[in-house]
């Protein structure tokens, strides 16, 4: 081959490989533009979660199990403790008043159970449900909700009815996003439906009843011939739950009834005015008690274990 | 390149294995002066024993005071006048610092934080009555601290007052290891802002806390705290302790105008509050964190570490010994 047309040939390939260069960094910033939007859209705290009024004050904070506490400090826990996976945080500011101000919290909690764990261990007692969320609620300065696996607050800067509807609004835009759907939680499902009181079901970590040894429970209210009546169970306790938990009652005075419950562990107490009937079936231990005549009571705790019986 | 120019194979090679050589050379000579850590570099600053004490003669009769009253600016004013007026904690000249609970960048209608309210009077009590030289007000959020001081309305309470916001910078913490303590060893410590102040003033909020049970003054110090602090809330109870070991303060003020009773210590919404309208100023400030329990329906004996505090004669849980004396504000 001569000089030149090896010149030629290098020449060539020269041009070539900064031709293939310049392909390869058009290839990446496509690639990062796509990565990008994914990035904006798994944050769910979108630019317009407020609507056109409102504006984000902020980039979205993002944070897992090893830093929640620096955004929620001795918070933290009560989150760790029940599947937390990561908080996203972003605030909005009114477009025409900066010092009026919403800020979301999205707290990612693994699962529907969780998410509802955390969202009825906080709930306040002076609210408002949420007509379109199935666990929502609103205070005069804040909103509440929890959706498929996420748990949400929306905390206001000032007690403003017009900043309020926008958060329920973003609340209700958050949920729709998440496309969540109806939160199926295995252990609501288990409570009988007949004279259930409508948006009672709570979760109880600790200390049910007064009793230590009585943790994560799940309960829910009746109202019974006008009388109120709080079930409750849980499952895979240790074995001597029930042993236990009896030990507690008659300790502190309960006095035991007759009951016509067909099953090895189950007990019939009175204490301080209030009936209860506590048993072990299957892997779970579950009572119904209440200010209410025993014979109501052994209605729904038969209707319970009829529930339970259908899941061992 | 001429003929002339032309090296051989065997001067090639030596010239490589030279350049090798060479290379080899200064790569392993930075390898022995290579320091990992960037931060052993740096001068090692020498770790402090502990902080100064900073509390004042005790007066019998004159260590606790409780005025009820929901104007919060009112209810200080007469607190501190009832335990001998601002003069009795701070001279003319002397520098003051306020140490306010400053956690979250939330409005002060939340009572998350201490109420800017209460910082403008302090100040003002300061300067104007005591005719200190200088105010200055300190905390390390864990929040953006910037934040944290603006939402809460404490920065715009201190430009207001003349009093100075120090925001925590890292030189201005400082290991420091509190002799007979177990948790604060070597601990990164708010140090600067403490060094040469002559009083200081806690001023905190009566606060459920998930972990601790209550955030109130002697929790308050937490915020003094740098480093992954997070890593004592496994043992809360010692580390609460130890920070009223280290911190003897001029005197504690303790907001109950508002007590958040539930959902501590964030909160987040006014129905987690609940109206006192009591406001508490004391030399003791295990005294007033018993007091201050009562108003969250708990006995100061359901929380370990007002025990402890008391085990190691830091204070007394039983603070009607001290005969507190109770009053109302007017205004």
């Amino acid at each position: 081959m001569s000089e030149i047309s090896k010149t030629r040939s290098q020449t060539v390939i020269s041009y070539l490989l900064i031709f293939l260069f310049i392909l390869a960094a058009i290839a990446i910033g496509i690639k990062q533009q796509f990565y990008e939007k994914s990035v904006l859209g798994d944050t769910i705290l979108s630019d317009g979660l407020f609507g056109t009024n409102f504006s984000p004050a902020g980039d979205v904070e993002t944070y897992n199990s090893d830093n929640l506490y620096e955004k929620i400090d001795g918070k933290a826990d009560l989150y760790l403790n029940n599947g937390f996976v990561s908080l996203q945080c972003r605030r909005f500011a009114d477009k025409s008043k900066k010092d009026s101000w919403a800020e979301v919290y999205l707290y990612d909690m693994t699962n529907g159970e969780n998410a509802f764990a955390v969202y009825s261990l906080q709930k306040r007692s002076e609210s408002t449900p949420l007509d379109w969320a199935q666990f929502g609620y609103s205070t005069s300065d804040s909103v509440y909700a929890a959706f498929g696996k996420y748990y949400t607050e929306i905390l206001l800067s000032s007690e403003n009815n017009t900043l309020l509807a926008s958060a329920q609004n973003a609340a209700k835009n958050l949920s729709s996003a998440i496309s969540a759907g109806k939160t199926e939680i295995p252990f609501l499902n288990l409570f009988p439906t007949e004279n259930l009181v409508n948006d009672s079901f709570k979760f109880i970590n600790a200390d049910a009843f007064g009793c230590s040894d009585l943790e994560n429970i799940f309960a829910a209210e009746y109202k019974i011939n006008g009388n109120n009546i709080t079930a409750y169970l849980t499952k895979n306790r240790p074995a001597d739950t029930f042993a236990k938990y009896y030990r507690f009652l008659t300790d502190n005075g309960a006095k035991e009834l007759r009951h016509n419950i067909k099953l090895p562990d189950c007990k019939a107490v009175e204490l301080f005015g209030t009936n209860e009937i506590f048993f072990r079936t299957g892997g779970y231990f579950a009572g119904v008690r209440g200010s209410a005549p025993i014979e109501d009571l052994q209605k729904l705790a038969e209707k319970l274990i009829v529930s339970l019986s259908r899941q061992k | 390149m001429t003929h002339h120019d032309k090296i051989s194979r065997r001067e090639f090679l030596a010239r490589s294995a030279k350049a090798g050589i060479s290379i080899a050379a200064a790569a392993g000579a930075a390898r022995l002066l290579y320091e990992s850590d960037v931060q052993n570099m740096l001068p090692k600053p020498s770790i402090v024993s502990g902080l100064k004490d900073y509390s004042v003669s005790s007066v019998a009769g004159q260590t606790m005071s409780i005025v009820s009253g929901s104007n919060r600016s009112a209810t200080i004013r007469k607190a501190v006048e009832l335990l001998g007026g601002i003069n009795r904690f701070v001279k003319p000249g002397e520098t003051v610092l306020l140490k306010p609970n400053v956690a979250f960048a939330s409005p002060p209608r939340v009572c998350a934080t201490s109420h800017p309210d209460i910082i403008s009077e302090i100040a003002r009590l300061c300067y104007e009555q005591a005719k200190a030289k200088k105010v200055y007000i300190t905390d390390n959020p864990l929040n953006d601290p910037k934040s944290c001081f603006e939402l809460s309305g404490i920065a715009s309470a201190a430009q207001q007052s003349g009093a100075e916001v120090i925001l925590p910078k890292a030189d201005y913490f400082r290991p420091l290891t509190l002799t007979g303590g177990r948790l604060i060893k070597n601990w990164p410590v708010l140090y600067e802002p403490l060094k040469n102040v002559d009083k200081v003033i806690g001023i905190a909020v009566i606060k459920d806390h998930h972990r601790s049970g209550a955030s109130m003054t002697m929790k308050n110090w937490y915020g003094l705290l740098g480093g992954g602090r997070n890593t004592f809330h496994t043992d809360i109870n010692t580390i609460i302790t130890e920070l009223a070991m280290l911190v003897k303060p001029t005197l504690v003020i303790l907001d109950a105008t508002e007590v958040m009773i539930s959902n501590g210590p964030t909160g987040g919404s006014a129905s987690d509050l609940k109206q006192t309208n009591i406001m508490i100023a004391g030399c003791d400030q295990v005294a007033a964190d018993s007091f201050g329990a009562t108003l969250l329906n708990m006995k100061p004996a359901a929380l370990p570490y007002l025990l402890k505090a008391q085990e190691l004669k830091l204070g007394t849980t039983d603070y009607e010994s001290l005969k507190p004396i109770y009053a109302k504000a007017e205004g």
